[in-house]
Order: C-alpha cells, then structure tokens, then sequence
C-alpha cells in the first residue's frame, strides 16, 4: 500500500484576485478514507475541482504514486484512476443503470452491444457494492441515492484508484448512509484512497481514518480521525475568531445592537411548508432588526426564502406580512409589498451578465423609471450612477457589461439592484458568498446601515461568524426544519452543532417523502406509445371500414406501405438525428436533389447500382456538410439545416434548369415497381431499413453513443465518447438514407419532378415525434418513428376514403405535430 | 454591433455597384423604390422576429400566418364584408395565430422550433383547406393603390408603413420597460424572473405581436398582387430569420438590435432584386440567401468563442458549479 499515494503539494488558486487556495498540501493513500471538511468558501470545492482536472493550479504539483502528472480536463484525470463524484452525478437521465454504469466501455463484439454480458456485468459491479438496483430502469426514475450508487458502480467499472466524493450523504436517509459507508469501507479494503468531502462531522468521525481541515484556503491540520474530537474539529474550523463576537469592524453596530422593537413582527411565518423542501416553518423578522438564517447548504433556506417571494409553492401555512395574511404569486407582487429578495447565486439568478450594469440594476426598479411604460433613461442612469457611487462599484461607466465585473463587484451590483426598490424586507441570502474580505466587510457594513434605517432584513449565511457579527437573532435549519432559535451571545460550538450534527426521527419522515413512487413496469415504459398508435390504426381502420369497406382489404394496405415507404426510411434516419439532441429539415430538398441525380444517371443509361451509388453518395455529402457545420462552426443544426433546405433545392433547380426527367428507363424503375414474393420492392427495401436501423440504434455501440450524447453531452465526453464525431456521422447516415428513401420514391413513376420532395420533411418530422422520439434528444425508438410515418400515411388513406378533399393533408400533419408535443409535454409535467 | 453594420453597409455598397455595372438600369430611383415593396412585407415580419429571437425564441410560422391572413381578408371581401371589416378580422386572426404559439411556448413550455413548425403546417394547411386551392382577386382600386400606387409619384406606398412600424419597434424594444423585459427574458430568464419581470406574459405577447405584424403584411401583400391566395409568400421565413440573424442577433438571444435588422434586410432586398434583374428565379436565390443564413450564425458564434467573453463566461459556469 505504500507508495500508493495521491499528493497534492502547495496549491494555489485565486478568482478575480480573491486568494482561493493559498498553498495547500493535501495526501490521500491508497486504502485510506480521508475526510476533508471546512465552512463554506474554505476551500474545498476548488480543491476537488483541482484534483479532478476540471481546472489547472495556478501554482503547486500534483503527483499520483510519487509521479507529477497534469490533468487536461476530468476525462484526463478519469483516465488516471481520480473519479469524483458530485451529490448529483453526471448521468444520462434516459439511459439504464447497465448503460451509465458501462457508458463508453459496454462490451461488443464487431461493435454489436452485447447486453446480456453488459447486464451481467453491472449487475457484479453492483453486487460488490452489495446493492440491488433494477438494471433495466432509466436512471431518471431512481431516486438521489440510487442514482449515488450507479455513480459508484461506474467508478468501479472504470477501476477508478482514487474515488472523490462531493458531499455524497445530503440527500440520502440514514439507512442509505449507512449502506453508502459499508461501501466506502469495502473499497477502502481493496485498497481504493477516498476523499471524503462533509459538513456533518459525525459522519466524518464515524467513517475516516484521517481529517484534514481547511480554513481560508489553508491548511488547517491534518489529524487521525480516533485522536479526533467533535469540539476541536469545530475550533479548528472556525479559527481563533470563534467562541465570541468579535469582528473588528462591526463593533460600532454594538451600540445599535439591542433595542429591537417587541411590536408586531414586519414578517411572520407560521407553520409553513413546501413539499420536499421544508417543513412547519415558524420565524419572525421585526422592522429594524436582522435575523440571521443558519445552515448547511441543501438545509432547506434558499427555498424558504423563494417560496416567501412565490417561486415556489407552499402547501401550508400561513404567511403574515404587516399583520395581515398574504400569499405572493410571483416576485413582482413581492417586490410591489416590500419585500426583495437577493438571491443566492448573482450569476445564475441575480445578473443578466451581458447587459450594461445601468440595465441591471434597472431592472426590478423600472416601474419607478418609467411612465406610461416609457423608461427614462436618464434617471435611470442617475440612479445607477448613484448606486454604483455609494456602494463602490468598481466599473468604469454604468454602461460596461455587468459581465466584465470582478466576483465582488458584480455582487455589489446585484445589492445596489435590489436595494434601490427600497424595500421594507431585504431577504439575504448568501451575500458575501465567494467574494474578497474587503469587499465582505463592505458589504456588512452596509447591511448594518440599512439596518439603523429600520428595515428588517433577513440574512441567510453558511458563515457562522458573520451572522454571530451581524444579527440580532439566529434561527438554524436542519434538513428543512428550524431545530433552534439563538441569541448572538451564544456559544459558537452550541449553534454549529444545531447545524450540523443530529439526527432525529423527523428526517426519517422528510427522507420519506422524497423517495420516488413505485416505477411503472417495462410494460408501459417501452409500448406504451407504439402500442396507442396500433389501437389508434386500428381504430381508423375500423370506422373507415365501416364507411367504406375497400378501406381494409389487404391489398389496399399493402398500397399504404408501398406508398409510406420513403417516409418510413426517413423517419427512421431522423430519430437518430432527433436522438443525438438535433434536427435536420434539408431532408425535402435533398430527397428532390437526389431523386433528380438518380434520374438523370438512370436516363443516361448508366447501369443500376450507379444510380443507386449516385443518389447514396449525394445524400451522404450533403449530409456530411451538415454534420461538418453543426460541429465545427458551432452553428445550431435547425439553422444549418434551414439554410441547406434552400441551398440544396436551389443547386439543384439550377443544375437541371428546372427540366423534369422524363422517360425513366425499365431496369431503373425495376426498383420501385418490381415484387419479390408478391411484395414490392419499395417495402421490402424500407422493412429491411427500418430492420437494419433499429440494430443500430438499439443493439450496437455507435447507436447508444448517440442516445448518451443526447441525453447529456457532458456525460457522453467524460465517458470518452467521440461527440463530433458521432454527429457528423449520424447526419452523413440521415443523408444517405435521404438518398435511399429518394430512390425507392422516384422509382415507383416514370418522372421525376422538380417538385419533389417539397415538405416531404414535414412528414417526416411528424412521423418521429408522433412515434414519441423526444424532441430535446435522449430517447426515442425507430418502430416509434416507423408506425408514426405509417399512421401519417393511413390518415392521408382515410380521409381521401371518407371523400375529405385532400387539401386538408397540411392542416392534418401539423395539427399532428402540435397535438402530439402538446401532449407529451402534458405528460412529462404529470410525471414530475 | 458598428462593426456589423459597417459590414452590412460594405457589403450593401458592394451590391449596388456590381449590379448597376451589369445594368445601368438598376440604379433608376423608381427601381430602387419598387424594390422596397417585397422588402416592406419581409421587414413588417423581421421586425418581431428580431424581437422573437432576442428573447431566446424563434417563430418559424410567420409566412404561413401571412398567407392564413390574407385568406381571411379575401374570403371575407368575396362574401359581401366591409373591406374596413376584413382588414381587422385578418389582423385579429393574426393576432390570434400568434396567441396559439406563444401559449404553446410560454405557458406549456414547449421548445419554439417544434411548436413553430407545426404551426408553420397547420396554418398554412387551413389556408389551403378552406381555400381548396382557390383565388380571390378583384379588390377595389382604393385597396389596391396601397400596394401597388405611389405618393409623391416615386414612393411606394407601404414604404412609409414599414417606416412607421420600424420607429415603433426600436421605441418599443429600447425605450420601454417591455422592450427592457425581452432584452431580460434573453439573457438569463431566471434572473428576470427574480427580478419581477412577468417572463410568460412576455413570451406571449412578443408571439402575439409576431402574428399580428404578419397579418398586416399579409394585407399588404394583397394589395400589391391584387390576390388572396393560399401559397402566397412561401418559403418567406427564410428570409425573415436571414435578415434578423445577419443583422447581428445571436440565436443565443439577450442582445440584438433592429437597426442591424434593418440594414441586414436591404442588403437581402437588393441582393434578390438585382438577381430578379438577371433572371435568376425565386428558388435559385435561395442557395444565397441558405448560404449567408449558415455563414452570418456561423461567423458571430466563432467571434464569440473565440473572445474573451467566451472564456470568461465558461470559467465562471465551472466555478458556480
């Protein structure tokens, strides 16, 4: 075990000048768990991140068994045995637990899935983790700690030497840490190096053999876990300042300090819950007073203060503003009352980052800008102007993009936004998150000013201190729940504990309502869609019958399939399209280009098969230029494909002076009019694709790449998997068998139109969605896609037999697309 | 964005010059005049689309809404209506194909493309259906001159129109707090809807808007061809999604500005009236217009990636995290 070592020697890291890291050393042996713990803004995601490639040091070495190494990017350090693994990992939502665990290494043979040793070999993998999980269900239907253990099961799978785990134990019950610890100590004996990153120092306690703790992106100490106590890792965290109230700064707020008014609480919240986040919440907040909110991340405080504001909904409960019963619908009617909220995370939710700082801070205040719905732009950038003065934002002109800001700057623009609606409540929460200590101080300042105005403010934090500095009142949230009320004067230890360790029988039932109802059996899941459509084929065949006879006798559908064999081709090339997370509308056009090329090479008398190749070849360049635009130029493929739809008919409308051709020669349309076995040729030829892509999509590697690209690229990449690659390919494949659905069509006549082929890809697309191919990507199958095109073409069948003018084909169609989306997005939202 | 128009106006330049060298007949004022009656209807629907795409979403019905527009506006002239009448019901009918989109993409959550393209089917299927492939021509002279007549003996008649709306739309997209909730939408929607801005309702009426500016160029279009029929202006989105994307909005949405629109859509306008010249037909020119479509997306995501805002964006992704 020896020499078995990762070691990561003084690292550096800074953002935007604030020191990240300051020279951390940091060693994991192989057959160790080591435990790495610290407050918020220690340290200890970016020293994750570093050690798993996501980004460079920008000082320092890493070393694996005493050699330097560098990683280029996470698959890099995959690809070296350092796994990490967040507390949601990066799956492919839509793919099986066999799939992700084995995701870019199933086993094949000549590049065919073999799945039944694919099963049995995640279902070891799992067995060695000793869990049993379904093989067959998409991991989106697992819960949190489910999709944990998949994770794990592929770190095992990629023989991973150093496993990093990211805060695995949020989300889960205590059952399930504990069969999460019986894993880790598994591995831990087979020699693997844990790093195991926590808040709940219980836990650390309980499972690690050494702790290593960070403060300000220092080194603390590193110390074995049996010589450990609870208390001195707490000290330890909070450095000198902790135990008393003691920031330097802040004593002028002292004298400000206790004079809280005992009148009617601004805010009262009584029993209030939303389901899965939190629970029977009681808390007040007085004008001229600042509560604090503690907590762990994940506690259940961002969501408390979303669902005040009405971005989330409540359940129960009762919310009392000014004394008066309320419930906001949405931040506007918030905002309108008094209350704002700064939110959390300023690049996600607080900044819109490419628009001026002017802009930003505008926003929530443009009804105070404007009359009749006209800003004023002038006093817009006064004020802006003014905020940017008073808070000392460091920008050159309000009229620099938000984005070019520094980390503290840009906060201070998301607190000048926010503050200028001068509101009665200011909801906090986390303000001086990821900013330098300058810039911190600032800002707390600030918060005492508004304070000494006689605004109430709530402050939600992860940093103890400075809500020990700031607060008049401290209320901690544990696992959705307040678990305790402090007064400032309070023992550091006592509120730290509150947060972070305890476990009681509440959370068993808050863990509860968290996991995931019973699956739906296969059943459903894989015939649900093709199974309605055949009922509905069914249906139709049955009134139409009914009306006029004719409709059902043999013949006449062997003349639908005949009639709906291009279209089946295509709909089967456009759900690997689809599949892959992309669109390709040139499929009209390039079926009119190729049918015309296939003419025109037939008419010259040129034998057979090079018609065929002309059309296939044709097909496939287009193709190719599709897939070379979409990945090399970063161009959206329905922009890519838009454009081509008029390039492609154009060249083509120019080429041949928009002459049909005339006169097919017998051998050429052999192909589309000749029988095998009393079938025609055009069936058996779409029957043998469809056959042919279903083996693809389904069966072989090349196929599940896709299905992994579209369900979540980044997945996908750090599995290893080609990504350009795969999508040019599979646009070079929906060209050629463009091509190949162009023959098969234009055989069956003795002319090919210039026509040919106009909104032929409206069908087809109304063919894969109807067929229930998701249209973000991810999932889809072609026997979907392939009864789709085939309910499209008895539809077109039923109305010409119920004697409806044809004109109302284009109605059908898209009134098909529009209901069938309509209703998958019905559904997606009743499943959530 | 001077960057780009100083393109767009080179470029304009450029095609002006060559087509008046191949015929000295296309710099006639009357001709170039004449050439701004196609581009009213095109510019009339660019204008919502550019909005469209600033607030990250897309309309691909637009052509379809015209031709279902001006189906209304013909059938109901054939049986008797007031021409004041079916100008409005066209209008509110417009109106009400946008209300369909916007539905679909703000308040279900559907994905713009998809519910646009089927959209794109459906109307442009009801113009056909209800028409059975009929025409309705005739309209009074009076109707007719707004298409066709001119003021001030060289000036197209819906010239000023386009004008009026183009000053409208920049007013309303940069000096009013609806245009300032677009610009929020497209840039980061959670953050604007923290930020009390209503993002649904937004969403909405920008469709809603797109289908009514359709509408009234698809009144215009029968009255510059004195016919409502059901293909008319196919393909026409084409050219609205080229001139809003050439004139510098990104697909990505949050910034964008109609002036670019504008000049983006003189440059396609002379580009297919000097091809006109030459004879080369409608489809023919769309190998062009696919061509600079592909390579205008093409050119401002590659200046984007390869700028330092590229980069600073994606290392903050990854520190969020």
């Amino acid at each position: 075990m020896t020499g078995n070592v990762l070691m990561l020697r003084d690292i550096r890291k800074s953002f935007d000048g604030a020191k990240a890291l300051k020279g951390v050393d940091l060693e994991v042996f192989g057959g160790e768990i080591h435990a790495l713990i610290g407050e918020n803004g220690a340290g200890k995601s970016t020293l994750i991140k570093i050690a798993g490639g996501v980004f460079p040091p920008e000082a320092g070495a890493i070393s694996l068994d005493g050699k330097p190494v560098r990683f280029a990017d996470p698959r890099d350090a995959q690809r070296q045995g350092i796994v990490v693994i967040h507390q949601t990992p990066t799956l492919c939502p839509h793919l099986s637990v066999t799939e992700n665990i084995l995701l870019g290494h199933l086993p094949t043979r000549w590049s065919i899935v073999r799945w039944r040793e694919a099963r049995q070999r995640a279902a070891k993998l799992l067995t060695q983790l000793g869990v049993e999980l379904p093989l067959n269900v998409p991991v989106s239907e697992l819960s949190a700690a489910q999709q944990q253990l998949v994770a794990l099961a592929r770190a095992l799978s990629l023989q991973a030497r150093w496993l990093i785990l990211d805060e695995p134990t949020a989300a889960l019950s205590r059952p399930e840490t504990e069969r999460l610890f019986a894993i880790l100590r598994q591995l831990k004996s087979q020699g693997v190096g844990v790093l195991f990153v926590s808040h709940r120092l219980e836990e650390v306690l309980e499972l690690c053999d050494r702790i290593t703790v960070l403060r300000d992106g220092e080194k603390v100490a590193t110390l074995p876990a049996e010589e450990a106590k609870r208390e001195e890792l707490i000290a330890l965290m909070i450095g000198a300042r902790g135990g008393g109230r003691r920031t330097s700064e802040l004593t002028e707020k002292q004298a400000l300090h206790p004079q809280t008014s005992r009148d009617e609480p601004i805010l009262r919240l009584q029993k209030l819950s939303s389901k899965g986040a939190f629970t029977d919440v009681n808390l007040d907040v007085h004008a001229g007073e600042i509560v604090g909110l503690f907590g762990l991340v994940g506690a259940g405080r961002s969501e408390l203060a979303q669902a005040i504001i009405g971005l989330r909904p409540l359940n129960k409960g009762i919310i009392r503003w000014q004394g008066k019963p309320v419930r906001f619908h949405n931040p506007q009617e918030a905002l309108m009352a008094g209350i704002s909220y700064l939110p959390e995370d300023r690049l996600r939710q607080g900044l819109l980052l490419p628009r001026s700082v002017r802009e930003n801070i505008g926003l929530p205040n443009l009804r105070r800008f404007s009359r009749f719905c006209i800003v004023n732009e002038q006093a817009e950038a006064d004020a802006a102007q003014r905020q940017v003065k008073t808070l000392r934002v460091r920008a050159a002109t309000v009229e620099q993009p938000a984005l070019h800001l520094s980390g503290g700057n840009q906060q201070k623009v998301a607190l000048a936004k926010w503050l200028l609606t001068e509101p009665k409540l200011f909801i906090l929460d986390e303000p001086t998150h990821g900013i330098d200590v300058a810039t911190k101080a600032e800002i707390h300042r600030l918060i005492v000013d508004l304070k000494a105005q006689g605004k109430a403010i709530l402050l939600i934090s992860s940093e103890l201190p400075e809500l020990l500095a700031l607060s008049d009142r401290i209320f901690v949230m544990r696992q959705g729940r307040i678990v305790g009320k402090f007064d400032p004067n309070t023992p550091t230890e006592q509120i730290f504990a509150a947060a972070f360790c305890g476990r009681d029988k509440e959370r068993e039932k808050w863990d509860e309502s968290k996991v995931p109802s019973t699956h739906p059996s296969s059943f459903t899941r894989y015939f649900s869609r093709e199974l309605s459509l055949l009922l509905f084929i069914a249906a139709v065949a049955a009134f139409v019958g009914w009306r006029n006879p004719p409709f059902v006798t043999p013949a006449h559908w062997l003349d639908l399939l005949l009639e709906s064999a291009p279209t089946l081709i295509a709909a089967g090339a456009m759900t690997a399209v689809i599949v892959s997370g992309n669109l390709d509308l040139s499929v009209g056009s390039l079926l009119g280009a190729c049918a015309m090329a296939a003419g025109h090479v037939a008419k010259a008398g040129l034998p057979l098969p090079i018609a065929i190749l002309t059309a296939l070849a044709l097909g496939s360049f287009v193709g190719l230029v599709n897939g070379t635009l979409t990945t090399r130029f970063f161009v959206p493929s329905v922009v890519v494909t838009l454009g081509m739809l008029g390039i492609v008919r154009g060249t083509m409308l120019v080429l041949t002076k928009g002459y049909w051709v005339t006169g097919l020669p017998e051998n050429f349309r052999w192909l589309g009019t000749g029988k095998i076995l009393y079938v025609p040729n055009p069936v058996w030829i779409s029957l043998l694709t469809l056959l042919l892509l279903w083996l693809l999509l389904r069966q072989t590697e090349w196929g599940r790449d896709l299905y992994a690209i579209g369900s979540n690229g980044e997945a996908a990449r750090l599995a290893g998997i080609p990504l350009r690659r795969r999508i040019v390919g599979v646009f070079v494949l929906c060209g050629m068998l463009t091509g190949l659905a162009a023959l098969v069509y234009t055989a069956r006549f003795p002319v090919v139109q210039s026509e040919t082929g106009k909104g032929f890809e409206l069908q087809v697309i109304t063919a894969a969605v109807l067929g229930g191919v998701n249209i973000f990507g991810g999932a889809g199958s072609v026997v979907g896609a392939a009864l789709g095109a085939f309910v499209v073409a008895v539809l077109h069948s039923a109305l010409t037999f119920l004697m409806l003018p044809g004109e109302w084909d284009l109605f059908a169609l898209g009134g098909l697309i529009l209901l069938s989306v309509v209703l998958d997005g019905a559904r997606q939202r009743l499943r959530r | 964005m001077t960057m780009r128009y100083a393109i767009l106006v080179g470029l304009w330049v450029l095609a002006m010059v060559t087509f008046t060298v191949r015929s000295p007949e296309f710099l006639r004022p009357s001709n170039l005049l004449d050439m701004t009656r196609h581009f009213t209807e095109i510019g009339i629907m660019a204008l919502p689309m550019t909005v469209l795409l600033i607030a990250g979403c897309i309309d691909l019905s637009v052509a379809s809404v015209l031709a279902m527009a001006s189906i209304v506006l013909g059938w109901t002239y054939r049986f008797g209506v007031p021409l004041s009448v079916g100008v409005s019901l066209a209008l509110v009918s417009g109106g009400a194909m946008g209300a369909v989109n916007g539905a679909c993409v703000a308040y279900l959550r559907l994905p713009p493309v998809i519910v646009t393209l089927a959209t794109m089917a459906l109307f442009r299927g009801l113009a056909i259906g209800v028409t059975g492939g009929d025409k309705v021509s005739g309209f009074p002279e009076k109707f007719i001159a707004l298409g066709q007549g001119h003021f001030l003996f060289i000036v197209p008649n819906q010239l000023p129109i386009l004008l009026l709306l183009a000053a409208l739309a920049w007013f309303v997209l940069h000096r009013t707090v609806w245009g300032r909730h677009i610009f929020a939408v497209g840039a980061n929607e959670t953050a604007a809807r923290f930020s009390g801005v209503p993002v649904e309702a937004t969403k909405f009426w920008s469709f809603v808007a797109s289908g009514l500016l359709a509408a009234m160029a698809g009144v215009l279009y029968v009255a510059r061809f004195n016919t409502a029929k059901a293909d008319a202006a196919m393909g026409a989105e084409l050219d609205v999604i080229t001139a809003s994307l050439l004139g510098g909005t990104p697909i990505t949405g949050g910034e964008g500005s109609l002036i670019g629109t504008f000049l983006a859509l003189l440059l396609l306008s002379t580009l297919r009236r000097g091809l006109d010249m030459a004879q080369v037909g409608t489809e023919q020119q769309a190998i062009l217009v696919g061509a600079i479509l592909i390579g205008a997306v093409a050119l401002s995501t590659l200046q984007f990636r390869r700028g330092a805002m590229a980069n600073k964006l994606m290392r903050l992704k990854f520190r969020s995290e």
